[in-house]
Order: C-alpha cells, then sequence, then structure tokens
C-alpha cells in the first residue's frame, strides 16, 4: 500500500471517528477497561502466584506420632521419609526434646510454677522439604503424601504449615474464575462497541460507498477505512490503558515505599505487558471492526 | 463491443424483468434505451455495471463475458464503464473537484496527477470554475454534467446514462444531451436510457425498445440523423421515473 493510500485511508477513518465522536470515546474507555483488566489484573494475579511459590520454598512439617510408639517403629517411619526426594532432613524428637522446644516457644510468664511434665510432649518427626520455589502442583502432590502418612497407624497428627498455601490458592482460583468471567463480559462489550461505532460510520457513508462501488472502488478499497478505524480504536484504547496502568503503578509504588515504608519495588509494566497493551488493543479494534464491515457492509 | 444473446433477467420474487434480449452496440455508438417505466430500462444498465447478475444468456463487454466475470474482477471492468444517473448520486460533503477526484482515488492515482485530470475533465463538461463548490449550490443541470464528469474521468469506453435528463427542464436536458453526444464523438460509446422522445426526435440516434422486458424494437441507425422509428413502443406517462423492481 503507497503512503498516499494510507493517507487516503486514514484521513477517512479520521472522518468517520468526527462523525460518530461520543460512541468512539465510549468504545476506547471500554477497550482501555478491557485491556486493564486482562493485562494488568491478570499480571497482578501473576505475582500473587509467583509470591506464595516463593513463600513456599521454606517448608517445614512436623509429624506427631502416638506416646506409645516404639523407637524402632519411629525409626522406621523416618526412615522412609527420608527416602523421599525432597525431603532435606528429618530429625526424630524425643517427648522430651519436644516438650523442650515447646518450653522455649511458650511465654516463660505462662508457664510460670507448671509441673514441668504438664508442657505437652510427644515423639515427633520434624521434616524439613528441600529449599526450592514450589507450584500449585508440588502442594497438591505434598498433600497427598501427607494424607499418606497420616493413615499410619503410629501417626496422630501432622502439622503443616504449608496448608494455608493451599487456602490462598483456592482463593486465587475464585479470584481467577471470577475476574476470567468479568474479563470475558467486558471484552465482548469493547468489541460490541467497536462494532456498533463501525456499523454506524458504515451507515452514515452508504451514499458514498454505493458512489465508490459504482466507481469501480474494490472490497479492499472500500473496507479499509473502516479496518484503520478499528485499529485507531484499538491503539487509543491501548495508550489510555497504558497511561492508566502507569499513573496507578506510581500511586500504588509511592503508597508502599512512603506509607507503608517498605523497600519493595513494583515491576507493573514489564515490556511483555505493554507489547500485550498495544497488540491487545488493536486485535480487539480490528476484531470490532471486521466482525461489523463483514455483517454490515456488503459489498 | 456490448454483445447480449438472449439475455433474462428474473428476480427472486419471480418478476421477471428482460426477456430474451439480443442485440449487438458497437464501439462508438451512441443508443438511447427507450419504453416505458417498467420496460426494463435500469435492469439492463445494472446488468451492464454487474449490479445485477444475468438470469439466462449471456451478456459481453469487450469480450468479456460478465457471468464469467469473478466478483474480484467487476470492479476494473466498472472503471470502464462510466455511470450517470437520474438523480446524479454526487456526495454533498464533498467539493466538485473531490466528487470528480473519486474515480481517480480509487485507483490510487497521486494526488499531482488527480489534479490536472479533474480540472481537464471539468473543463470539458465546462464546470472548471465550480471544482470548489459543493454539489448543493449548484444547479440540477450542473450537477449532472459533475456526474458525467466523474464518469468520465477514467476514461471509460462506455459512458452509461441511466434517466440523466429525469430531474432536468427541457433546457438542461439539451444541454446534457449536446455533452453527452460530444463524448461520443470523442469515441466513447454512450449509451442513455431515457422515456423522453422529444429528446430521441431533437438529437437522433439508434434506439433499442423495450417493453415489459422484451425488446420490441431496434432502429439500428448507429447515430445518423434520421428521426427513429417508435411506432411500435407503448407510450408511458413521460414524467414518470423507470421504476424497476430491484
Amino acid at each position: 500500500m503507497s503512503a498516499y493510500r494510507f493517507l487516503y485511508f486514514f484521513k477517512e477513518a479520521m472522518k468517520n471517528i468526527r462523525h460518530s465522536a461520543l460512541l468512539t470515546v465510549v468504545s476506547i474507555c471500554t477497550l482501555a477497561v478491557s485491556l486493564i483488566m486482562l493485562g494488568f489484573f491478570g499480571h497482578l494475579l501473576f505475582n500473587a502466584q509467583q509470591l506464595l511459590n516463593d513463600v513456599g520454598k521454606d517448608l517445614k512439617i512436623t509429624v506427631y506420632l502416638n506416646a506409645d510408639t516404639t523407637v524402632n517403629e519411629a525409626e522406621t517411619i523416618r526412615e522412609a521419609v527420608s527416602q523421599r526426594e525432597d525431603v532435606e532432613s528429618v530429625v526424630l524428637l524425643s517427648p522430651k526434646e519436644d516438650r523442650e522446644r515447646n518450653r522455649e516457644l511458650l511465654d516463660p510468664e505462662l508457664i510460670a510454677g507448671l509441673d514441668s511434665e504438664s508442657i505437652p510432649g510427644s515423639p515427633c518427626l520434624d521434616i524439613v522439604l528441600k529449599r526450592k520455589s514450589r507450584v500449585r502442583e508440588d502442594f497438591d502432590a505434598l498433600t497427598t503424601w501427607l494424607g499418606d502418612l497420616e493413615s499410619v497407624a503410629q501417626v496422630e497428627d501432622i502439622h503443616y504449615t504449608a496448608q494455608k498455601f493451599r487456602v490462598i490458592y483456592a482463593m486465587i482460583d475464585i479470584v481467577e474464575m471470577v475476574g476470567f468471567i468479568l474479563c470475558g463480559v467486558i471484552l465482548f462489550a469493547s468489541v460490541f462497541f467497536v462494532f456498533s461505532t463501525i456499523k454506524l460510520a458504515v451507515y452514515a457513508r452508504q451514499e458514498e460507498i454505493e458512489v465508490l462501488r459504482l466507481v469501480g472502488a474494490t472490497d479492499g478499497f472500500i473496507k479499509a477505512p473502516f479496518y484503520i478505524e478499528g485499529l485507531i480504536q484499538g491503539l487509543t484504547g491501548a495508550v489510555v490503558a497504558l497511561v492508566t496502568v502507569a499513573v496507578l503503578h506510581f500511586r500504588i509504588q509511592r503508597f508502599i515505599q512512603v506509607e507503608q515504608g517498605l523497600n519493595f519495588e513494583l515491576d507493573l509494566l514489564p515490556p511483555t505487558m505493554i507489547l500485550w497493551f498495544i497488540v491487545g488493543g488493536m486485535t480487539l479494534g480490528l476484531a470490532g471492526s471486521a466482525f461489523s464491515v463483514g455483517r454490515h457492509l456488503k459489498v | 463491443m456490448i454483445e447480449m444473446y438472449r439475455v433474462s433477467k428474473r428476480y427472486p420474487n419471480g418478476v421477471s424483468a428482460l426477456s430474451d434480449v439480443t442485440c449487438t452496440i458497437d464501439d462508438g455508438e451512441f443508443v438511447y434505451l427507450s419504453g416505458p417505466s417498467g420496460a426494463g430500462k435500469t435492469t439492463l444498465v445494472r446488468l451492464l455495471i454487474c449490479m445485477e447478475q444475468v438470469s439466462e444468456g449471456q451478456v459481453l463487454v469487450k469480450g468479456r463475458n460478465l457471468r464469467m466475470l469473478r466478483k474480484s474482477s467487476i470492479p476494473y471492468l466498472r472503471r470502464n464503464i462510466g455511470v450517470v444517473f437520474q438523480n446524479f448520486r454526487l456526495l454533498p460533503n464533498r467539493t466538485v473537484f473531490d466528487n470528480v477526484a473519486i474515480g481517480l482515488e480509487i485507483r490510487g492515482i497521486p494526488a499531482n496527477e488527480i489534479k490536472p485530470r479533474v480540472l481537464q475533465t471539468l473543463e470539458m463538461v465546462g464546470l472548471e470554475s465550480y471544482a470548489n463548490t459543493f454539489p448543493q449550490m449548484l444547479s440540477g443541470g450542473e450537477q449532472q454534467r459533475v456526474a458525467i464528469a466523474r464518469a468520465l474521468v477514467n476514461e471509460p469506453a462506455i459512458l452509461v446514462a441511466d434517466e440523466p435528463t429525469g430531474n432536468l427542464d427541457a433546457k438542461l436536458s439539451v444541454e446534457i444531451l449536446k455533452l453527452l453526444l460530444e463524448i461520443q464523438r470523442r469515441g466513447t460509446t454512450v449509451i442513455v436510457a431515457t422515456h423522453d422522445e422529444g429528446l430521441m426526435e431533437q438529437f437522433p440516434g439508434r434506439i433499442l425498445t423495450l417493453n415489459g422486458g422484451k425488446l420490441v424494437g431496434d432502429t439500428a441507425e448507429k447515430s445518423t440523423l434520421s428521426v427513429p422509428d417508435s411506432s411500435d413502443e407503448e407510450e408511458s406517462s413521460p414524467d414518470t421515473e423507470d421504476e424497476e423492481e430491484e
């Protein structure tokens, strides 16, 4: 396409935009919102998962055994546990050692005057897992294994600090599902608004389209301004989304560093996000205009 | 050359607009399509510019069979056939210059070439001084001349005018006919659909008479100055527009 021809299409597209300015603004805003929803919140959720995975690096498990468990039985269990690939170390504590540890953990004022036998103590296994970043599947596998371990006759209880992670993952699942539905609705709305503005443009230019057909304009020549209009809407929506996220980024950064006094660097606008906004915006705009042109412009 | 062999056109609602029309129009001819309202004149014009598909028979334009023409080739055919309508079909929000330039813009002709060609065409129709005027500010005759300029700017081999004087008074109609004859004298095949017998008498040419979708007369006089024979033509109300079913 020559520069002259592109300029012609661009001018025609701008003419269409001026003709239905209000709807174009609504369309751009909806596009921007859907881009922010999909990109920004998607990114936030991803970061939250990453954070959880990192926190899940240091995991400890305490397996409490029945009081009547013999040393041999406890050793057998310890041996079996230590065979697991992701186990760093397993230490067998006697009731006395466990009691001693609990005494150190409890507030001295609280246990002042108490008989040492009153402080609980059971034979237990302190398991330290290997330090590594864990994803959801690792937690699932861990939960299954601990379930099996709990069914061993000598095992009384298992304290598993990572159980909370399962709850958080479940919450993330819910947020993701709601977000997915919401994004779908907004995505549909944004394409619909582009669809509507292009429809208006097609109707407004009906007479001109008819004349263009009669003088021998090709399908591509007639449709091109509408596609460019969709692209312009998509790009503008992307720019609006980028500016919004940039403003949010600085506000949140300021809140974290100044008001909360945390030395934490946010990364809300990585290059992939900028690329997503631009490509996503243009794709949405083009999709809306392509649907509309296909539906309303019979050449 | 335009060749039509046993051409019929039936619309989906069952109405037969053309039936078994066979004729040939040579290059450079001036031909009237005559007949009352509903005779099939507009349908024939629409078949020539591929706005309608032939139901039966063949239409050949410059050796190209329109039935065999791919959809993507239709625009290129239309660039060789200028079309003028009764209601001008000018774009009100564009100047006279821009209205005429459309035909060149669609071909991707650069702006520096468009300007002289448009001005030259406007000069030919006597409107060079109205280049920057908007169509609504012109008289009906002037608007029709702009439409003719738009049809001519691509230098088509064929010019088809569907009731070009239908919205004009007698004086302006004569002006337009003179212009169309001038265009024919320059070598363009001109086909004028009209039911204005007065004009056909004043500016004689070959007359193809249609009635009820059938070709009922062909003077085959090929732009001679004799008065056409229209004895077999059923007269229609001269002030009614050709209302083809579409």
